[in-house]
């Protein structure tokens, strides 16, 4: 507890506008005098920048001086300054000539600059330390940092907040760290932040996101400034379950307007190709079109996700998330690729997806699959990538969200992963042998680089495992698919988020961490709480959202929300993925895709490799599936993409195929008119309206050549293919 | 067994016998070494170099040096000069020698940027300095001048190990690697580049017999055994704790490393196994020296901690 002369001068600080007064003698946070290495003075380091990535912090080091991550290690840490080189930079003899004071208050040339004050707090602090015989020694270890606020509104662009820390300590004590809190802007433009006040400026409007760091603590702040100045009025906004409810809360907050609910045809449109990956056929959108009542839309979604389609275009999403390709082979069959591997894995997968098994069910099955690849699928689930370590990653990337890569050389700087998180895990596939056949080995292991010991295997964030067992996976699986798990339901829904909305509530979506809090928290949960609780169904949760209010919402934005890009106040427009829009430009102009040797007719969606021959995936910016599909690096496009399109023989070779669509109308001597309304409902899903109409009519109409008919019907064709209306789902 | 050895302990019976007092704030002793007559032993540190008795480790004489930082201490062939390789961190390096016995300053060699860690001794009238700037020195003493800058460490040196019938001076570093130099043409003739942390310290086996051996310790945990003339590592061992100082029993019989446990082990550098692991000091063990003739080995450490251990054998 603090002792009633440190409350005072707590009190006296935070009374004059300074925060971050020490408890006992000025520094330290002991009630003797005696400065904490851990508690007291790694914080310093911090605050001062030495322990970031671009000074001591780095991987290697500098000038010879290597120290943890912003102190994560702090016994490493107390090793290189005060035992490595034969202790050169504590001078015990003369503290005042020591190197680590000498080199930040820059008495002496440092590369870094000045980083403390001769004479102030936090040099005097490291004197203190070093006059007091340099030790390690610890009363205490740091329990929780508190931080307020945690959420603030401020009215108005311009508007100041003080920020505040207290760390909570294992003995019952508490202290204001404010003055040794590291807080960081994620956007430093909106956000300004006086180090040595610790007040926030908030510099634009927006919701902003500010990082507070103690010691290995972090915590978000989310500050906001509503995006317009007058409160929107929410109350008519259909609120059909709590996704409106916490989307239009938020709103209300944003002093964000919705844009209106969008019409059957683009509902139909936007629904269809999100759980199916394809365009509704010209009769399914003139039968929606007819049908009348208020529940279609609910009957579409429920036909729709009990369609083979559906079962065909989420087996892709999921074989994109387990990167199923064929094997590339190692040692004597090193580049022969494996496909039969690959194509049980994805048979496999295509099963469970048909028959609705709970995404727990999957998860568990493939993290404790071995046995023969070529007759087991999901025990290709060891052949994906190569080694434990990379395994570790992959698993905790897919199945958690989280990146515990960066965790391999240092303790996780943002996020709450240690080294012997990673290298625990990592110890846990080691056993795994990922040939052929896959099995359990009786030994196998990974070397923990700070220890240089065998790493012991262990459940992430949790416990060790006992040395006497050999396959822990088991115990990885029932932590990992556990209801309480905070990570499996909330990556995964969030990923089904996505597909349907067009943006994570946590983006990207393979990096939950502390410091990168999801848009709408109470959200995320809300959907997790409900994935579990009906069974980890997908198709559940994908249901749900689709019968949201939120889902219906216009792709166009208003003058009022235009600014907005993460609330979902109108839908995100998206680019039709590779493998959609190849099947959507087919099923349009009626002229089948070829993809290597497959039959003729095969869909783009059902492929099992990657890498099948094809000239129109290329182009349209496939993912190999080697390395993940979520990375923006994953998948190619753009420019090229809309170069091939504009120009190319994707679209210009088959417009006009014989017995393709068109040829077809053509022969059959179907009225220009016809022919322009039939490949507005095949590729747009809906009716020309009536600008169109007239202007096509004007294009195709009587006065032109009979000659030149079919060629401007061509240049039709060629034109809504390139539309942005065509090869995005809005 | 050798006639000429008696053992006064058994294997089973080392011990430590005597120790320095020592303060809870004193600076860790970096470097010892046995005067010749076996009678005392210097120490350094950053509370300057001191001599003490031996047996009884009763602190003696202080010599005062300019450095505040002390590394390396090392007597010279003949005995009569004393020198102590230290400097200024990230300023200065500096080499300052002492008569011996009376402690004399006699001379400052500094032409270095940062401290020098190691130093040895190539004859009666030079000497070699290696620095954390990462150059290695050779000095004349006579003139107190500079005579080759050898370069090719990417980063601090941290050892010196002369091997006198070849010509040749090893150096070791941070960079990992050691480095074998002609000292007649200052060429670098060998790269070795097993070791994956930094390296420590070298040590030449004693005795005449065979291709020359250095012992070399270092963060990765192995003490590697290296045939310089050739260019080649010839065996390993990996301890369990990160080996600081190497040395050699007399006669080459068993290598001795002090580690950053405490503990004192003796190595076997055929079997390359640990044949004895003994507790010496509390906290790091930086530095050791073994005495010529009695069996014991002098252990310094952390806090100025300074123990005298017996290993095994004296000489008659």
């Amino acid at each position: 507890m603090k002792t009633g002369w440190s409350v005072l001068l707590a009190l006296t600080l935070t009374a004059l506008g300074c925060p971050g007064g020490f408890a006992g003698e000025a520094g330290s946070s002991s009630p003797a005098g005696r400065v904490d290495f851990s508690n007291d003075l790694i914080p310093v380091f911090t605050k001062a920048g030495c322990n970031a990535a671009s000074c001591h912090g780095a991987a290697i080091g500098r000038g010879g001086l290597k120290l943890s991550l912003y102190g994560g290690n702090p016994a490493a840490d107390y090793e290189a300054i005060v035992r490595q080189v034969e202790g050169r930079r504590v001078n015990l003899a003369r503290p005042e000539e020591s190197l680590i004071v000498l080199k930040p208050t820059k008495q002496i040339a440092h590369r870094g600059g000045r980083r403390l004050v001769d004479g102030k707090e936090g040099a005097e602090l490291l004197l203190r330390w070093i006059r007091q015989g340099a030790e390690n020694v610890s009363s205490r270890s740091l329990k929780r940092v508190e931080v307020a606020p945690r959420k603030h509104v401020a009215e108005k662009p311009g508007s100041s907040i003080q920020l505040r820390a207290t760390a909570y300590f294992s003995d019952g004590s508490s202290q204001d760290v404010t003055r040794w809190t590291v807080f960081t802007a994620e956007d430093p433009s909106a956000v300004k932040i006086d180090s040595e006040s610790a007040a926030a400026k908030l510099l634009r409007r927006g919701r902003q996101v500010v990082i507070a760091r103690y010691l290995d603590r972090v915590v978000p702040i989310e500050l906001i400034v509503p995006l317009s100045g007058s409160k929107p009025d929410l109350a008519a906004e259909p609120r059909r379950g709590f996704i409106d409810r916490e989307l239009l809360d938020s709103l209300s907050i944003l002093r964000l307007s919705p844009s209106p609910l969008v019409d059957d045809a683009t509902f139909l449109r936007r629904v269809t190709l999100d759980l199916s990956g394809r365009l509704p056929t010209m009769a399914a959108v003139r039968a929606f079109l007819a049908e009348p009542g208020p529940k279609k839309r609910q009957v579409v979604i429920d036909r729709l996700l009990a369609s083979e389609e559906f079962s065909e275009y989420w087996t892709l999403q999921l074989a994109k998330l387990l990167r199923i390709h064929p094997d590339q082979g190692e040692g004597e069959i090193a580049g022969t690729r494996d496909k039969q591997g690959a194509l049980k894995y994805h048979q496999w997968l295509h099963r469970q997806v048909r028959d609705n098994v709970g995404y727990d069910r999957l998860a568990r099955s493939v993290i404790l699959a071995t046995g023969d690849s070529h007759e087991v699928g999901p025990a290709n689930f060891y052949r994906t990538v190569k080694g434990p370590r990379k395994q570790a990653e992959f698993m905790s990337e897919v199945f958690m969200g989280s990146r515990l890569r960066c965790a391999n050389c240092h303790n996780h700087p943002l996020d709450r992963w240690t080294q012997d998180d990673y290298h625990g895990l990592a110890a846990i596939f080691a056993r795994i042998e990922g040939g052929q056949v896959v099995k359990v080995k009786a030994s196998g292991e990974v070397i923990h680089p700070r220890t240089l010991e065998k790493a012991l295997q262990r459940i992430p964030g949790e416990d060790f495992l006992g040395a006497d067992i050999v396959d822990g996976r088991g115990r990885l699986a029932s932590w990992l698919t556990d209801p309480a798990n905070p990570y499996f339901s909330r990556a995964i829904v969030n990923r089904l988020w996505k597909a349907m909305m067009g943006r994570g509530l946590v983006e990207p979506v393979d990096d939950f961490r502390a410091t990168n809090p999801p848009t709408h928290p109470a959200l995320l949960a809300g959907l997790a709480d409900d994935f579990v609780k009906n069974g980890y169904d997908l198709r559940h949760t994908l249901r749900l959202i689709a019968l949201s209010a939120a889902y219906s919402r216009s792709s166009k934005a208003t003058e009022e929300n235009k600014a907005d890009g993460s609330f979902y106040s109108h839908a995100i427009r998206q680019s039709l993925g590779p493998e959609v829009l190849a099947d959507a430009i087919s099923d349009v102009l009626g002229v089948a895709g070829r993809y290597g040797e497959e039959p003729k007719g095969t869909r783009a969606v059902t492929l099992v490799d990657p890498k099948t021959r094809s000239v129109a995936l290329d182009i349209l910016g496939r993912c190999s599936r080697e390395e993940s599909c979520e990375s923006p690096a994953g998948s190619t496009g753009g420019l090229q993409r809309k170069l091939h399109l504009f120009n190319g023989a994707l679209l210009n070779a088959r417009i006009g195929a014989p017995g393709g669509r068109l040829d077809k109308m053509i022969t059959a001597g179907e009225s220009p008119l016809s022919i322009v309304e039939q490949f507005y409902l095949a590729a747009l899903g809906r009716y020309p309206g009536d600008a169109e109409r007239l202007f096509w009519k004007e294009q195709l109409g009587e006065n032109v050549p009979a000659g030149r008919q079919r060629e401007l019907l061509e240049d039709f064709v060629w034109s809504l293919l390139v539309c942005n209306e065509f090869v995005s789902n809005h | 067994m050798n006639a000429r050895f008696i053992f006064f302990t058994s294997i089973g019976l080392s011990l430590c016998v005597a120790a320095s007092p020592a303060g809870a704030g004193d600076p860790p002793i970096t470097s010892l070494a046995f005067a010749p007559d076996g009678k005392s032993i210097a120490a350094c540190s950053q509370s300057g170099l001191r001599i003490y008795s031996w047996p009884g480790l009763k602190p003696g004489k202080k010599l005062e040096t300019i450095a505040l930082n002390l590394h390396d201490v090392a007597f010279s062939p003949s005995g009569d000069r004393l020198a102590v390789g230290g400097g200024i961190p990230a300023d200065e390096g500096t080499v300052e020698i002492f008569s011996w016995p009376g402690g004399k300053p006699l001379q400052v060699l500094n032409d270095q940027k940062d401290s020098v860690m190691g130093i040895a001794w190539l004859s009666e009238s030079s000497i070699a300095s290696a620095s954390l700037d990462h150059s290695v020195v050779l000095w004349d003493t006579g003139t107190g001048s500079p005579v080759k800058r050898l370069k090719g460490h990417s980063r601090g040196v941290s050892s010196l190990c002369f091997l006198a019938k070849k010509k040749l001076l090893v150096s070791a570093g941070i960079d990992q690697s050691l480095r074998v130099w002609n000292l007649e043409t200052g060429k670098l003739v060998h790269s070795l580049d097993n070791h994956t942390l930094p390296v420590h310290d070298l040590a030449l086996r004693p005795g005449a017999g065979g291709l020359p051996m250095v012992a070399s310790v270092s963060d990765d945990r192995t003490v590697r055994l290296w045939q310089p003339t050739i260019g080649r590592m010839v065996r390993f061992v990996r301890l369990n704790t990160r080996p600081l100082d190497v040395g050699w029993l007399p006669g080459g019989s068993r290598i001795v490393v002090t580690c950053s446990d405490g503990h004192l082990r003796l190595v076997d550098p055929v079997e390359v196994k640990v044949t004895k692991d003994l507790p010496a000091v509390e906290g790091w063990a930086y530095s050791l020296a073994v005495h010529p003739s009695d069996g014991s080995v002098v252990v310094g450490g952390s806090a100025g901690r300074l123990r005298r251990v017996i290993v095994g054998a004296a000489r008659r």
